[in-house]
């Protein structure tokens, strides 16, 4: 073997480190507070106006919803809240720790989280903005007292913020004449 | 608050405040005043120095262990997360109603002042995961040996779909064993252990 075939098999060598790192992703740590508010409600109403059946729906997985963070499907169930009102929870993942933009004093912070949500053959992406809270009084030694919630969303072009942390953000869907979805709310 | 009785000793105790599964139904309605919120409130009020605010509730390993002893968890030590002291203090020998031996149960308050401020939430199941590992050489088996793995319950208190389930201690994240995820909470975690043992406040 002579040098020019070494030193050939030696740069090919040290190309390969090189080449797998293109293939490299990002891994997923997901944010987390003491208190977190991570879920969306969502509302589905058919042609004359009434609410689809989410049980059915959802049992025979004719919605879905797939995180590109974890990428893993999102739990989805049907709640009813304190004013009657029934629709569909969507569980979304809190944005990647290491994607967090945080304040000098690092007592608050923002980040984003994306869902796709697949309804038939249709899919509608929602992006989630994070905001992170730490309290005052908190110390290095304290269990508690930070705050993790989605402070606004944005579906189909329509964008709404919370008006605060308890707010859970409502996407309204809508089917059209022709079967199809789209958003008419986001709230 | 469970099921802190002292049975494993051979003597039955409530404890103070009391509950009960029946509480379970106060949960979904986080808006109204229940019996179950008023009950809360009260061991918030017996740690030292429990703050309040809009973001997050919450209070400092020390003032929570004095907490611990005056709801009557005299014997209630703060530690450093360890395994073989958690695995002990999740499951004992005891005696039971008829003064049988019998195994039991207790949880463990596990808690991390890790970033961003920390949280503190109750580990209350163990079991072992066992694996056949097998070596091959082509294609032929060489080897075949067992490999065990502990896993611990956990309640990390984030309501519904937040993430309760078996996890694993894996570098420093807690890693799910059912879902491809980790919580980033063990970097810094500590325990609050001997909860088994419970005497009735005097002030109650």
């Amino acid at each position: 073997m002579n040098y020019r075939v070494i030193i050939n098999y030696l740069f090919l060598i040290a190309l390969l480190p090189l080449t797998s790192c293109s293939n490299h992703e990002e891994n997923y740590t997901p944010m987390i507070a003491s208190y977190m508010q991570r879920y969306v409600e969502i509302k589905i109403e058919s042609k004359d106006g009434s609410l689809l059946d989410y049980d059915s729906l959802l049992n025979n997985q004719g919605i879905k919803a797939w995180s590109n963070l974890s990428k893993s499907q999102l739990p989805l169930s049907v709640t009813n809240n304190d004013k009657g009102d029934r629709y569909i929870t969507l569980y979304t993942d809190t944005p990647n720790q290491t994607l967090m933009s945080f304040s000098e004093n690092r007592r608050s912070g923002v980040g984003t989280s994306t869902a796709t949500l697949h309804i038939g053959k249709q899919q509608f992406e929602l992006i989630l903005f994070y905001k992170l809270m730490v309290a005052d009084w908190v110390e290095s030694h304290s269990y508690g007292g930070s705050s993790l919630f989605i402070d606004a969303i944005e579906c189909g072009g329509l964008h709404a913020t919370m008006s605060d942390d308890m707010q859970s953000p409502r996407i309204i869907l809508t089917q059209k004449e022709n079967g199809e979805f789209y958003i008419r709310q986001v709230e | 608050m469970y099921d802190t009785s002292n049975r494993f000793l051979g003597n039955f105790q409530q404890t103070f405040p009391l509950f009960s599964l029946s509480d379970t139904r106060d949960i979904t309605d986080t808006q109204k005043e229940t019996g179950l919120a008023q009950r809360l409130r009260q061991i918030a009020d017996s740690i030292p120095n429990y703050t309040f605010s809009p973001n997050g509730s919450g209070a400092n390993a020390r003032d929570i262990l004095k907490g611990l002893h005056r709801l009557g968890y005299t014997k209630a030590e703060y530690k450093n997360y360890e395994f073989e002291e958690l695995y002990r203090n999740l499951t004992f020998d005891g005696f039971g109603y008829f003064g049988t031996k019998q195994k039991f149960q207790r949880g463990v308050l596990l808690a991390s002042s890790g970033y961003p401020s920390g949280h503190i939430w109750f580990c209350d199941g163990y079991y072992e995961q066992g694996y056949v590992v097998t070596k091959k050489r082509f294609l032929r088996k060489t080897k075949r040996w067992n490999e065990y793995e502990d896993c611990l319950y956990m309640n990390w208190g984030w309501g519904k779909d937040g993430g309760n389930g078996w996890y694993t201690a894996d570098g420093n994240q807690w890693y799910s064993r059912e879902k491809n995820k980790s919580v980033g909470l063990n970097i810094y975690s500590q325990m609050f252990i001997n909860l088994s043992t419970y005497e009735l406040p005097r002030n109650h």
